[in-house]
């Protein structure tokens, strides 16, 4: 499988390089619940545990802001009986949030390649700012500032990618107790800036747009002080939702590249009825295994070239296909069909055994291929549930509504 | 040898994130102020450290800085406490000069131009801390001329080229002869030659 850019937008003091430590920090062990883990060179691993370990240390002063640009690479690793075997890479940049907004930076060579690079990724996570939302939510103006100044630069490098974007609302721990989900969705959409947004983006892009509240620290680990910055009360930290995010991202990407490359392929056929023929695999008893089929040719026949109107309207996905054209072929292929028998099978057996079952498909893992097809049940079965749990996160598409569409 | 400093300083405030207060004309001119806040990075506080650096028009730069905590001293009379941005982390001032041309100075030549630096960057950061506005331009810095014994020149790509193809070392004097060509092609504003060899 080809890297995902996996990419994190946010204003300076956002939490993005506190995000991603959080997240090595739960993830580079395996639990007991999850099938996988992270793994990274030692070099990264060894400057995000420092980070990590600076956070958690209630005598320490929180980390220094983020100075230059960084890539943090992670492999998804499958631990099976006989090996560790590693079907998912994900890249996440780091950088000073500042550059988003600062036109000094912005003449800058190395920032514009960063700005290429967050435009082009194949998930964007960005960063709402708990402590601004939290404003926000109180009805003071440095809330609706937040909005209408700092995150502008964020909502419109999102509005020009073409991916799944997940808005995460980061230091949950501080909001969690006086809002709920559904009320800082509501008083997000009735931003309008934020709600064109998100209605352009499911109009036209169709991908899937999470609000997803985590926190890198987890409940009680901080507290507001009267000036309005954040110390450390001395409980111990326990990240929250920090796995949610990039587990999101393999599903939503897949489900977002099946329903593209169904989309292109229907609107390269523009004679009069030109269309039929997708819409008469849509509607057919078996259309989501068709459909997979279908588009496992698709992207066959473009992969040498790249060619067609997928290349200029999501370059991340035509290049993810031109570098790997058989392995995505596969994962699209029957995908909805898989999710669909997924569920079916989790309802049926119940939580304990399924995943029993998953852990013994894990250890029984002999290829890449497979380790894949282990991380597609563990991915969406999460994701499922917490969709289940959360139901105002899915702002636009989401898992259910895919599969509800695949189900007819 | 007679070195060029140009003084520069980056910083942050409560709310606007790393940026240069001062840096030098010429990077101002073309855009490239903004390489400071990236090439001084590291875990502050910093010691003095010296890196070479190459601007896009391949002119090669030393910068020579050290950070020191931002403390409530710099803004006001009372009070040593490191300041904080609005999220409670700590801020650094990072202040040093740029050096055209240069490779190496000597430890003691290096620290006496970044003290100079201090009082102007000090009183730039001052006047940035209340600052919010994000398009605020770094103040322009000329340079100052000093003579530093034992500075190392540095090579452009006349060198580098021509060092390259012929497999070679160079002894200091050479090193210095090719340095005083580049420094004189950059400063008339001349294209370098590849081809054009010593």
């Amino acid at each position: 499988m080809e890297t995902l850019d996996v990419h994190a937008l946010g204003p300076s003091g956002s939490g993005k390089t506190v995000f991603m430590a959080s997240l090595y920090s739960r993830l580079r062990i395996r639990r007991s619940d999850l099938a996988f883990y992270l793994k990274t060179d030692h070099d990264t691993s060894l400057d995000l545990n420092a980070v990590f370990n600076r956070i958690a240390n209630p005598d320490e002063s929180w980390p220094e802001a983020s100075q230059d640009v960084q890539e943090w690479r992670f492999s998804v690793a499958v631990p099976s009986s006989g090996a560790d075997f590693e079907p998912l890479r994900v890249s996440y940049l780091d950088y000073p949030g500042g550059v988003l907004t600062n036109p000094q930076a912005a003449a800058d060579g190395r920032i514009r390649s960063l700005l290429d690079r967050l435009r082009s990724a194949h998930g964007l996570l960005v960063l709402l700012d708990g402590m601004a939302v939290n404003d926000l939510m109180a009805g003071r103006p440095t809330g609706q500032r937040y909005l209408d100044f700092d995150l502008t630069s964020s909502l419109e490098i999102a509005q020009q990618s073409r991916c799944p974007i997940h808005f995460l609302v980061t230091k949950w721990d501080l909001l969690e107790k006086a809002y709920s989900l559904g009320s800082i969705r509501d008083r997000l959409l009735d931003d309008e800036n934020f709600n064109d947004l998100i209605a352009a983006k499911a109009r036209d892009v169709g991908a899937t747009i999470r609000l997803i509240p985590v926190s890198s620290v987890g409940s009680g680990f901080a507290e507001l002080t009267p000036e309005g910055g954040m110390r450390k009360t001395g409980v111990r930290a326990r990240p929250y939702n920090v796995e949610i995010p990039l587990v999101a991202v393999l599903p939503d990407f897949m489900q977002f590249a099946y329903q593209e490359v169904a989309r292109r392929e229907a609107s390269l056929e523009d004679a009069p009825g030109g269309s039929s023929r997708i819409q008469a695999l849509m509607s057919s008893p078996d259309a989501s295994a068709k459909i997979g089929t279908y588009a496992a040719q698709i992207l066959r026949r473009i992969a040498p070239t790249v060619g067609g109107r997928l290349l200029q309207h999501n370059p991340a996905l035509a290049a993810l296909i031109a570098n790997d054209p058989e392995t995505v072929a596969k994962a699209l292929t029957g995908l909805a069909d898989r999710l669909l028998k997924l569920r079916q099978e989790r309802e049926g057996s119940g939580r304990a055994a399924f995943l029993d079952d998953l852990h013994r498909r894990r250890l029984a893992v002999h290829s890449e291929r497979e380790a894949y097809e282990v991380l597609e049940r563990q991915f969406t079965t999460i994701l499922d549930e917490f969709e289940l749990h959360h139901p105002d996160s899915v702002l636009s598409a989401g898992t259910r509504s895919f599969l509800q569409g695949a189900a007819g | 040898m007679k070195v060029q400093a140009y003084p520069f300083a980056v910083a942050r405030n409560r709310t606007l994130d790393w940026r240069p207060l001062i840096a030098p004309a010429p990077l101002i001119t073309a855009g490239q102020d903004f390489a400071l806040v990236l090439e001084t990075a590291g875990q502050h506080p910093l010691d003095l450290v010296q890196r070479t650096w190459t601007d896009s028009s391949s002119r090669p730069w030393l910068l020579a800085y050290h950070s020191v905590p931002a403390t409530r001293a710099l803004i006001s009379a009372d009070g040593t406490d490191q300041l904080t941005d609005r999220f409670g982390r700590p801020i650094f001032l990072v202040e040093g000069v740029a050096c055209p041309q240069v490779r190496s100075l000597p430890a003691g030549g290096a620290k006496q131009l970044v003290d100079q630096v201090h009082t102007r960057a000090a009183d730039k950061f001052r006047e940035f801390w209340e600052c919010e506005d994000e398009e605020a331009p770094a103040q322009a810095t000329q340079a100052l001329e000093a003579e530093i014994k034992d500075a190392e020149p540095a090579l452009g790509p006349l060198w580098r080229s021509a060092a390259s193809a012929a497999g070679i070392a160079a002894s200091a004097t050479l090193r210095s002869i090719v340095a005083l060509v580049e420094a004189r092609l950059y400063s008339s504003g001349t294209k370098v030659v590849e081809e054009r060899t010593w």
